[in-house]
């Protein structure tokens, strides 16, 4: 089979592999219809994560098509459509019954590895380095889905694949990040980063009853997007941010400030955080800071002391992806939302080294991409580019 | 372990699985003790075991296989392929 092979930092390549196996009982096999590249990939491309092997499959935004699986799955069947969630859980352990399924004790065979650094490990996700558990992704034609009895969500045959594609990972994780600022009548939320998180974040904060939302970035494109998913928004050259967010909000700072960046916000350190100090600074008395962005080490300097002294309360972690797909393809349903607007690139599996090195530097446009590993079909294409034309229209 | 005692007890009498836990019969023979205690407030069953001959994290590695074995029904893996 094609997938995305990762062979060093800004070194990733579309290379014919061995097809994966059943290779425990409660597995599954899917063939692949629709991928994309995540931000948090950068991390993986950029060599910010430890434990990456040359040879390894990248990719977890996947869904398709059942086509075999293990003795002992049962709530779905070859010739299932399903999309997948990014990280594996058991479905048994104690963390899982409390749904906290981004924290599965037994899914990370390489828990040991992920203890030396964390004190625990979380569950392992897919195609995301060895640390854990060195599961291959879904940038690929077929992929290897453990606990497929947990983690799949089946798909009605009537919503096309670029609509639901994205409760794999940055919806949900949009959504838990804006769920976690516990919105209030009248609250102004605050999002550093219009990537993908950050676009979901903001939409999820209007749908969770926010007042407003700030969107703060560098980039004209996704700014252009924020504003199309109703942000006032900020652009980080052009004014002072503490400033902007005090005369925006009449002075009481943001309710909750998102920090949707995570660990390379431009700066100088391992996990460079200055956005993460700015949202703490800009915070307003008794807010939230929610932190979906991922960061993997340590971080210097942090200001403590504002966290303390304004009482904020700091909530994070891996999104429990499990717990929001089922709830969120309801309001896709119910025309709340159509996760495709995030969409800029359509593209096979052949356009991914591409579709990193657009993300990695910002160009193009790019903000999301949808990748086919079989060609799309006829004009499967033309109508996509043409929503995506119309929105594009609608945004200016 | 989110799993009640006697399902433990049965599990570690069973031994098949428990080899599988342990990686080896040898092992088997290095158990000096092993005690089960309830978790508070219903929490499951904690397993304490002291063994011979092997560090601590080759008896936590081997902790961790039973949980696996007990609570997912199989030892996870990131391998592609069977065998």
């Amino acid at each position: 089979m094609k997938a995305v092979i990762w062979n060093g930092p800004h070194n990733v390549r579309v290379e014919r592999v061995k097809d994966p196996e059943i290779v425990n009982s409660r597995d599954a096999i899917l063939r692949v219809t629709a991928t994309a590249v995540c931000g948090s990939d950068l991390h993986l491309y950029n060599g910010f994560m430890p434990a990456m092997k040359p040879g390894d499959i990248l990719g977890h935004e996947f869904m398709g098509i059942i086509e075999e699986i293990g003795s002992e799955v049962r709530s779905v069947r070859p010739g299932d459509r399903v999309v997948v969630p990014f990280n594996i859980a058991c479905g048994n352990c104690e963390p899982c019954m409390r749904q906290l399924w981004a924290l599965c004790d037994n899914s990370n065979p390489n828990a040991a590895m992920a203890e030396r650094v964390y004190g625990y490990s979380c569950a392992g996700l897919f195609g995301y380095s060895h640390l854990f558990g060195g599961y291959s992704g879904g940038q690929a034609e077929y992929v290897r889905v453990p606990f497929a009895d947990v983690g799949c969500l089946e798909v009605p045959d009537d919503i096309d694949d670029h609509r639901v594609l994205f409760l794999s990972d940055i919806f949900p994780a949009g959504y838990m990040a804006a769920e976690n600022c516990e919105v209030k009548r009248g609250d102004v939320i605050a999002v550093w980063g219009c990537g993908p998180v950050g676009q979901f974040a903001i939409r999820s904060a209007y749908l969770l009853g926010a007042e407003h939302v700030i969107a703060i970035d560098r980039v004209p494109d996704r700014l252009d997007m924020a504003r199309a998913g109703g942000a006032q928004t900020v652009h980080v050259d052009e004014m002072d941010v503490l400033e902007a967010l005090l005369e925006m909000t009449g002075g009481r700072g943001p309710d909750a400030c998102i920090d949707c960046v995570g660990m390379e916000a431009h700066g100088v350190e391992f996990d460079r955080a200055n956005v993460l100090r700015l949202a703490i600074q800009a915070c307003g008395k008794g807010g939230t800071i929610s932190v979906p962005g991922i960061y993997g080490g340590f971080v210097d300097k942090m200001p403590f002391g504002a966290i303390f002294e304004k009482g904020l309360q700091l909530r994070s972690g891996q999104t429990h992806t499990h717990r929001y797909m089922r709830p969120l393809l309801d309001r896709i349903r119910r025309g709340e939302i159509d996760p495709s607007f995030i969409i800029t690139h359509y593209g096979t599996l052949e356009d991914a080294p591409k579709y990193y090195d657009l993300m990695a530097k910002h160009e193009d446009g790019f903000v999301k991409s949808f990748m086919r590993p079989a060609p799309f079909m006829q004009g499967e294409v033309s109508k996509y580019d043409r929503s995506r034309q119309e929105l594009t229209q609608a945004r200016r | 372990m989110a799993a009640p005692r006697e399902r433990i007890e049965q599990f570690v009498e069973a031994r098949e699985r428990m080899l599988i836990a342990l990686g080896s019969k040898r092992r088997l023979g290095l158990i000096e003790c092993l005690e089960l205690r309830d978790a508070p407030a219903g929490r499951g069953t904690e397993i304490h075991v002291t063994m011979r001959g092997l560090g601590k994290y080759e008896i936590k590695e081997v902790l961790r296989r039973v949980k696996a074995l007990l609570e997912a029904g199989e030892i996870p893996t990131g391998l592609r392929y069977a065998g």
